[in-house]
């Protein structure tokens, strides 16, 4: 259920962010779609849909996302269908159903930052931006780690092709994942994420270090130090020993996707 | 707080809670065909068109509708027709409940992608849930739906 006793509706993000700082236990309402899950009732929900952040467009060579656009707005947004071969809008259509997806927005999917999350690792990939109304402009890595009250107002991704691969294991379709992951191969060499440990998606930094120095060469055992660098534990969906396991057998389809 | 919603095209004037869903606004002004089913976001129960955007209404706060175009499928009376035709003409109306708000999703379909394949159509529908019929007799009967009727 969804319980509040009032409904704060700021007009500007300026005024939001005040209404945030001063209604410090009060949840931003974006798409409501996981806030909707919860017991409690809140004394009041800041709502964000006034704030016209509504929008994905190309500009100066970037893809830039409002944070109240919704992931079906995303989805259908033509550019993005076949940018990093539709590594976005293939993260977004896991998601559930086309209804939930018109609704659930991007801002909420990315700031709420989820272990779960399908669409946060294929940021990661494309090297998205994230901007914040105080904060400014950082990248989606720092963003991970930034704990600011704050606002998200849009993300930025580059209009960069270079070769992308992502990945969400499920029990079955419409479930949450139990493993995502996702990676990028540039000039500067192989990055690798994985998300859904079940912590939030991270770099596996060994792994995709060992990776760009040796090449394919060295796949295995990049597969290997990814599954054993990062943190993974159980939940209701798997097992902290099946998510080691198939962590390093997702990391050999990534590879190998992207080198095609 | 009071709203002006325009539901089928009528507006309608309502005070409601500020926490109120559109699901239980249009339950209470009669619209029995948009039901309440996980009330979670999950079966797809009580789609409605909002904008012409099929849309999850036990989520969508009531506060926001006003602006926006909803839809029920009380206001899509001819091509309800057509597809419940199709769809019992297929077998595919077992205990009926999931049927309505299915219904608002195929139809969204047509208009949006009237040519669709059985995989764009199964797409389509995979946030109805449905309990008794396997989906594929659902499929048959929106397939049938899209060529044009029975």
């Amino acid at each position: 259920m969804l319980a509040f006793l009032k409904v704060l509706q700021p007009k500007t993000v300026e005024e939001a962010y005040e209404l945030a700082i001063k209604n410090k236990t009060a949840p931003m309402l974006a798409g409501g779609c996981w806030l909707r899950l919860g017991r409690r009732t809140w004394p009041a929900v800041i709502d964000m849909s006034g704030l016209n952040l509504r929008y994905v467009r190309e500009e100066d060579n970037e893809f830039v996302i409002g944070a109240m656009a919704t992931q079906g707005d995303v989805e259908r947004f033509e550019p993005l269908q076949t940018f990093c071969g539709g590594a976005v809008v293939r993260g977004i259509k896991e998601i559930l159903g086309v209804q939930f997806r018109n609704m659930a927005t991007m801002g909420g999917s990315v700031a709420s930052k989820f272990g779960f999350s399908d669409i946060i690792p294929a940021l990661l990939a494309v090297h998205a931006d994230i901007v914040t109304y105080k904060g400014g402009r950082m990248s989606m890595q720092e963003y991970m780690n930034y704990r600011e009250k704050d606002i998200l107002v849009e993300i930025r991704i580059p209009n960069h092709e270079v070769p992308v691969a992502i990945e969400a294991l499920r029990i079955s379709r419409g479930d949450f994942p139990y493993l995502t992951g996702s990676i990028r191969h540039d000039d500067t060499g192989y990055k690798i994420y994985i998300g859904t440990r079940p912590g939030a998606p991270q770099l596996a930094v060994k792994a995709s270090a060992l990776l760009s120095e040796k090449g394919l060469a060295a796949l295995d055992e990049a597969a290997q130090i990814a599954s054993e660098e990062l943190v993974f534990q159980k939940n209701s969906h798997a097992s902290k020993e099946y998510r080691m396991e198939m962590a390093k057998a997702m990391v050999r389809r990534l590879v190998k996707e992207v080198a095609q | 707080m009071e709203l002006v919603l325009k539901i089928n095209n009528k507006n309608v004037t309502v005070n409601v809670p500020a926490d109120e869903m559109l699901l239980t606004t249009l339950r209470n002004l009669g619209y029995y065909s948009v039901r309440c089913g996980c009330d979670t976001t999950n079966c797809g129960l009580c789609t409605v068109w909002v904008d012409d955007e099929i849309t999850l209404s036990c989520a969508y706060p009531t506060f926001r509708a006003p602006g926006h175009t909803i839809t029920t499928l009380e206001g899509l009376e001819e091509d309800a027709t057509l597809l419940a035709d199709c769809l019992a003409s297929e077998g595919a109306d077992q205990c009926g409940f999931c049927t309505t708000g299915m219904m608002m999703s195929a139809i969204a379909l047509k208009r949006r992608n009237p040519n669709a394949s059985d995989d764009e159509i199964r797409e389509y529908l995979i946030g109805n849930l449905c309990r008794c019929t396997g989906y594929e007799s659902q499929l048959r009967g929106v397939r049938k739906y899209l060529q044009g009727g029975l």
